[in-house]
């Protein structure tokens, strides 16, 4: 996935992320290792609307409040 | 203009408190706001000063209690929008000043804030909130006197500081060493041993709260955004940080089981867990209750719902395991941990919901 391909709402998302970068690297390089990620465990978080399926980012670079969401 | 209006009138929205209720706090919950709250009587003198305005205008609170705002601690604001606004409410008693930007000079930096001011509904003070939105340079060619002063400029004596310690903030810092702590531990123990778990359990969920109000600071000047704004990572490293700096423990946060309702915490070598036992060593009732309040605190701000910490016994050796979960899951968690049936977070986990199971 080339980060032109990104839907422009997830860029959004990761550019409001400060370290951005992390996520951005993880969802967007060939054969990154797919994490087994909180946004892929519950399909009722409000952020999943945001963020596809397949971008399997890892969570601790998700604003704080949006990751204590969960609990 | 109305009599109850200075300005046009704005929502008040970007507080997380309701500013006509402060008056009432004591000045502990003053200091868990995270704005600038300072209190002022018809002239300008300063009667309260909350903890995070002390932090970011790196003043002690002591030395500008009893002083004139606007003419001693802070003539940046010596302008028609704000100390001429603050008199005329005054005046015209009016309840508030709709929120206005300022920028506030200091000489470390200039700061870009939000303010409002209102009418104390009881009595007759005035409160100045103050919510940073940029942290800027020092800005160059101000008139004499205009940037606010530094601490040491504001000492009437300048033996008043011997003695003293001071943070990077200029916030007073004392050095606590071990006897301090143990002597402390052995004395309420000795006297109050049936209350000194629930005593460390709310000490550590104040503690949790003012330091959640330093930390926001450092955040906001640091990084331009709250915690709750900031990747959850650099959350946890500016608490680790903090907390390590002072030799309190490290501490290591685990995600694996967040999206089932659960974080797990390890806090190692902390000499808290030492000061708040519960039992003795190899009785099977110890207990870390300050870190328990410190980390629900924490975690309880972070996320703006009350969540809660518990201990799971035994879990690392050298150090103390805690979940941290919803409060309305303490009870159940408690009682399953401290049963000894469930030693592990997949195992809580599979106990809530075998019990969900079960349940009509």
């Amino acid at each position: 996935m080339s980060q032109d391909s990104i839907p422009a709402s997830l860029r959004e998302d990761l550019l409001r992320v400060t370290d951005g970068e992390t996520l951005l690297r993880t969802a967007t390089l060939p054969g990154a290792p797919m994490r087994r990620s909180a946004l892929s465990l519950d399909p009722t978080a409000e952020f999943l609307g945001r963020i596809p399926w397949d971008t399997a980012a890892d969570e601790r670079a998700l604003p704080t409040a949006t990751l204590l969401r969960l609990l | 203009m109305t009599d109850s209006e200075v300005a046009s009138p704005t929502p008040v929205t970007q507080l997380s408190f309701d500013p006509f209720a402060v008056d009432e706090l004591e000045d502990a919950e003053l200091d868990t706001l995270a704005h600038g709250a300072i209190a002022l009587d018809a002239r300008g003198i300063i009667l309260r000063y909350n903890l995070a305005e002390a932090r970011l205008a790196r003043l002690d609170r002591h030395s500008v209690l009893g002083r004139h705002f606007f003419d001693e601690v802070a003539p940046c604001t010596r302008a028609p929008e704000f100390e001429g606004a603050f008199h005329q409410m005054v005046v015209s008693g009016a309840e508030r000043v709709a929120r206005f930007a300022y920028l506030f000079d200091f000489k470390f930096g200039a700061q870009l804030c939000d303010v409002e001011m209102i009418r104390a509904p009881a009595g007759k003070r005035w409160y100045v909130f103050v919510t940073r939105r940029d942290f800027l340079e020092p800005r160059d060619n101000l008139a004499d006197g205009w940037a606010a002063p530094l601490q040491r400029e504001l000492l009437r004596d300048p033996r008043a500081d011997e003695g003293v310690r001071r943070d990077s903030a200029e916030q007073r810092v004392v050095e606590v060493d071990g006897d301090f702590l143990a002597t402390l531990l052995h004395t309420a123990r000795e006297r109050y041993p049936l209350e000194w778990p629930r005593f460390c359990h709310d000490w550590g969920q104040r503690w949790g709260r003012r330091l959640m109000v330093g930390l926001e600071m450092e955040s906001a000047e640091v990084h331009g955004a709250s915690l709750r704004e900031l990747p959850f990572a650099r959350t946890v490293e500016l608490i680790r940080n903090h907390l390590g700096r002072g030799g309190w423990g490290a501490v290591d946060v685990d995600t694996s089981f967040i999206a089932d309702g659960l974080m797990v915490v390890d806090v190692s070598r902390s000499v808290l867990a030492e000061i708040s036992e519960t039992g003795r060593a190899g009785d099977g009732a110890r207990g870390a209750p300050l870190l328990e309040g410190l980390l629900g605190a924490v975690f309880t701000h972070l996320s703006a719902k009350q969540l809660t910490a518990v201990e799971m016994p035994g879990a690392v050796p050298g150090g103390n395991r805690f979940v941290v979960l919803g409060a309305k899951m303490r009870s159940s968690a408690v009682t399953l941990l401290q049963s000894g049936t469930v030693t592990t977070p997949r195992g809580l986990l599979d106990s809530f919901r075998s019990t969900r199971t079960l349940e009509p």
